[in-house]
């Protein structure tokens, strides 16, 4: 892989139908549009990293491909068009999202925001799969029938992860999962994403400002500007290229 | 059996006072009722619905008009249940859904509640006229000595369904899939939608299911009247909302203590403090509101974010 | 943060006219020369009912104020008009004070209860605000009926002064004035206007100075502010306004000019009797302030039409629809035009204005 400045070329995994490919993508807020025409793509199993500023538009993405929010372009995920779907049915469709702030259900207890998480699910799977990240997680085991409310952030980005992971989704979208969070923490919930995306192949796709520990575990990558996809290649690339590593690596 | 502790002065005045606490528990159970009814609403969806009460209404009417075909009594309150869940659905599938849904301005949500109630209190008018539309009691006009006065077994009926309804309510919101459902969107709309929740079904049965209530609080006050008149309920919504902010507008435990404390106090005051007339029957429970709420904003089992501008 | 359903559509300045200022100007002066020439073409009732529109319009006014304008909900403001009406009753009939000083402290009273109710709303949420007006609505019958002694109880008042007060051989001693001033609102001799063009025009000079004030007000600084209020309290607390003033201001204000039309209630009817300001009253006050357009000044003038002359035009066997007519009236006009009848004239001149430049300069136009 030879070395170049500004990654203009996207470095395809062999088997290259993508999960999710986005095509330009035009979303925001009534009357202010943010994103202005974007296109990804994100192959089964990888990790993707969508790097940028405050008011870039990364969260506006994640909202528009979890249906959020209305948007325009063309959301392939595999194959099917879901532009324009509401999230209770890209949830049934393998999308699960992971909002900034955690988006927890204070008042409930670990237990019952697993068991939200979940929804979609039978009974079975349910029960089969709250073991599982209970075992996984285990500080959330400790405090199973505490209220969500009453952890500390790490926690309970942990516990709304494993609530995405309850509806045993494809697609994993992160929101900022560093946020608020202090740097061993986030490195602690970086792991556990590694972790569960080499075991059950889930697909991450997570937007970041913390751009260090993003591209540490991502495989590739696109750099967000105003709305506008201004840079893209693999994590490498991006890492040692100049432009990202002055404005997101502080270098 | 006369109560144990009889004051030297005789038993007329226990009885009397037993009487009047019976009295104030039946109105105080019709109040918590409703209160219950808004509460969920308020819970579920952070809005005030001021058509509760004709909501209510109407449902007791149509039950009546089964009635009035031969239908028994207790099957046609059941049947009111049935109407108010159908229209407390409808409503918020139909109107509030067109503004906006949760995001609704509360302004506007008053503004619909209070159309609906224009219309649902003129419109039961049309309908069924201003002749007297005669309901029995649910539970007969039996008595039972307790406490040595005569008490209504009506009453004690009414308390026993209250209890009901407070359990049957506990079960559905802590263990079903449709109690989580409504706790979650409740706790962070968002969130629910993203695991998958469809919030506005959700919601939807959850004002049908305040509806249901309400046409029960409806029944039993046009039982206690032993008739359904299009007004009845304007003065209990009042009330119940009296009993809401009492008892904490997210709490439904709140609002059930509340009532009963409302219609207690009422009765109590009313009947022995000669200067607050019937014709100031409300201003005792207003009172009490308005003293908890300088001390405690957020009502007596109501969370901090309710209490707070 | 958006409301999807906004009282008020646009900003409260109507835009000025720019192109023909004469057409404008004359359309105004034709409305004036009407307005003014009607009393004498109309019979008596219909200046009468001319005179209802009137102040159900002031009392509107003052609900479009504090709900269009600063965002607060009020479901009582028919107890603050029938504040005003009593207290014109009482002091007019019992103690002979003049129709202007009793209009004064009537303004005073309201603005003081005003005050009263709205300072313990700005802890507690705004939804609280909808709850204790409703409160006050339902419980000021009941008072007017509990203090009969003063209002007169279920009867309510008229002319008649109560036992003690402005009796007859008192008045004839005072002198003609007390005397007829029990007589209610009278033209005086020098107009040679009959009883009802004289109230007529009175309310009528009235109602276009509290207009005028109330359109100074809400484009003046201050008028921003509440509006700042209305759309983010936040970020107007943030830009230096101090919220807590305003709104409670706002509320006694809106109060008084309720209290306004109460004062215009007592002269046109010369009785004020409880069942006359029960929660309807409220209710249809707030129909003819969000018919018209909360977030305008014009919008409660044309609510107020609107309600009287459906109620002039129904039939009697059919008054009964006029609620249900009412309450779907609310519903539409908050789903369809949240901004009543001025929000839609409002968006309509939007669209043809921008119509227009977009005809101009074609190939701006992206």
């Amino acid at each position: 892989m030879t070395d170049q400045p500004t990654g203009d070329s996207i470095q395809r995994p062999v088997d290259a139908s993508p999960l999710l490919s986005v095509s330009g993508l035009h979303a925001g807020y009534g009357p202010v549009q943010v994103l202005d025409g974007i296109d990804l793509e994100v192959s089964a199993g990888e990790i993707v990293v969508v790097l940028g500023a405050n008011g870039a538009g990364k969260t506006t993405t994640l909202r528009a491909l979890s249906g959020m929010i209305a948007a325009r372009g063309t959301v392939l995920l595999d194959g099917d068009d879901v532009v324009g779907r509401k999230p209770e049915d890209l949830v049934r469709l393998g999308v699960a999202h992971v909002p900034q702030g955690r988006g927890t259900f204070p008042e409930l207890t670990v237990t019952e925001n697993l068991r939200v998480g979940g929804f979609t699910r039978s009974s079975e799977e349910l029960a089969e799969d709250m073991e599982r990240w209970l075992a996984v997680f285990p500080r959330l085991a400790e405090r199973r029938d505490q209220a969500a409310g009453s952890m500390s952030g790490g926690e309970q980005q942990m516990l709304a992860i494993a609530r995405a992971l309850m509806s045993r989704p494809r697609l994993l979208l992160l929101d900022e999962p560093s946020l608020g969070l202090a740097p061993l923490v986030t490195r602690d919930v970086f792991e556990r994403i590694v972790e569960i995306n080499s075991e059950l192949g889930t697909t991450v796709l997570v937007v970041e400002q913390n751009a260090n520990l993003a591209l540490d575990v991502a495989s590739r990558g696109y750099v967000l500007e105003s709305g506008k996809i201004v840079a893209q290649g693999s994590a490498d690339d991006l890492r040692n290229d100049d432009v990202v590593r002055r404005a997101y690596l502080g270098v | 059996m006369t109560s144990s502790v009889a004051p030297t002065w005789g038993s007329d005045t226990v009885q009397l006072f037993v009487q009047r606490v019976f009295d104030g528990l039946q109105a105080g159970a019709v109040y918590a009722i409703l209160a219950l009814a808004i509460v969920i609403i308020f819970r579920a969806s952070g809005m005030l619905n001021f058509a509760q009460g004709e909501l209510a209404m109407f449902s007791t009417f149509v039950a009546w008009s089964f009635f009035d075909q031969g239908l028994p009594w207790w099957a046609a309150t059941i049947l009111s249940l049935v109407i108010g869940f159908v229209i407390g659905s409808l409503m918020y599938r139909v109107l509030i859904v067109r503004l906006g849904g949760t995001l609704a301005s509360p302004l506007a949500v008053v503004m619909v509640t209070i159309g609906l109630f224009l219309m649902l209190n003129d419109g039961a008018g049309i309908i069924w006229g201003t002749d007297p539309a005669k309901v029995p009691r649910l539970f007969g006009e039996g008595r039972v000595e307790l406490f040595g006065a005569g008490i209504a077994v009506q009453v004690l009926g009414l308390l026993a369904v209250l209890a009901v309804l407070v359990i049957a309510f506990g079960q559905i919101f802590q263990r079903t899939k449709l109690g989580l459902a409504l706790r979650a969107v409740t706790s962070n709309q968002q969130s629910a939608a993203l695991a998958g929740i469809k919030v506005t079904t959700t919601l939807m049965i959850g004002w049908g299911l305040s509806g249901a209530i309400g046409a029960l609080a409806g029944t039993f006050t046009a039982s206690a009247n032993l008739g359904v008149d299009k007004n009845m309920m304007q003065i209990v919504l009042i009330y119940a909302f009296a009993a809401a902010t009492l008892g904490g507008f997210d709490s439904p435990f709140g609002a059930v203590i509340g009532g009963l404390i409302i219609g207690l106090v009422s009765e109590l005051v009313v009947g022995y403090v000669d200067i607050i007339g019937p014709d100031l029957r409300l201003l005792p429970g207003f009172v009490l509101v308005l003293a908890v709420l300088l001390v405690r904003p957020q009502g007596l089992f109501g969370t901090a974010k309710v209490g707070r501008a | 943060m958006t409301d999807s359903a906004d009282v008020s559509v646009s900003s409260p300045v109507d835009p000025p006219a720019r192109n023909v200022p004469w057409l404008r100007v004359g359309s105004w002066v034709v409305f004036a020369v009407v307005v003014v020439m009607l009393p004498q073409q109309l019979a008596s009732a219909e200046v009468n009912r001319l005179s209802e529109v009137m102040y159900v319009a002031v009392a509107a006014l003052g609900l479009a104020l504090l709900t269009g304008y600063n965002g607060q909900i009020s479901l009582g403001h028919g107890a603050f008009l029938g504040l005003g009406a009593y207290v014109t009753m009482i002091l007019t009939v019992d103690y002979g004070t003049s129709y202007a000083v009793a209009g004064l402290v009537a303004v005073i009273a309201a603005f003081v209860l005003g005050v009263v109710v709205g300072l313990p709303a700005l802890r507690i949420t705004g939804i609280y605000l909808a709850l204790v007006t409703l409160a006050l609505a339902t419980l000021f019958p009941q008072i007017a009926i509990r203090f009969g002694d003063i209002t007169g109880g279920s009867v309510g008042r008229g002319l008649l002064p109560r036992d003690g007060y402005g009796d007859s051989a008192l008045i004839e001693e005072i002198g003609r004035r007390r005397f007829l001033r029990t007589q209610g609102f009278r033209a005086p001799d020098w107009t040679g206007l009959a009883d009802d063009q004289w109230r007529y025009y009175v309310f009528l000079v009235i109602a276009v100075l509290v207009f005028l004030l109330v359109r100074n007000l809400v484009n003046s600084r201050v008028g921003r502010g509440l509006v700042a209020i209305r759309d983010n309290e936040t970020a107007a607390e943030v830009a230096g306004v101090e919220v807590s003033r305003y709104k409670v201001v706002t509320f006694g204000l809106s109060a008084s000019l309720a209290a306004i039309g109460g004062w215009m209630f007592a002269v046109l009817n010369n009785a004020v009797s409880p069942t006359s300001f029960t929660i309807a009253l409220s209710i249809t006050l707030l129909v003819a302030a969000v018919l018209g357009g909360a977030g305008s000044i014009i919008g409660p003038i044309i609510g107020s039409l609107i309600i009287v002359g459906v109620r002039e035009v129904v039939p009697e066997d059919s008054q009964r629809y006029t609620q249900v007519i009412f309450g779907a009236v609310l519903i539409l006009v908050m789903i369809v035009a949240p901004g009543g009848i001025m929000g839609v004239y409002r968006q309509l001149k939007g669209r043809l204005a921008r119509a227009r430049a977009t005809r101009r300069a074609p190939s701006a136009t992206t």
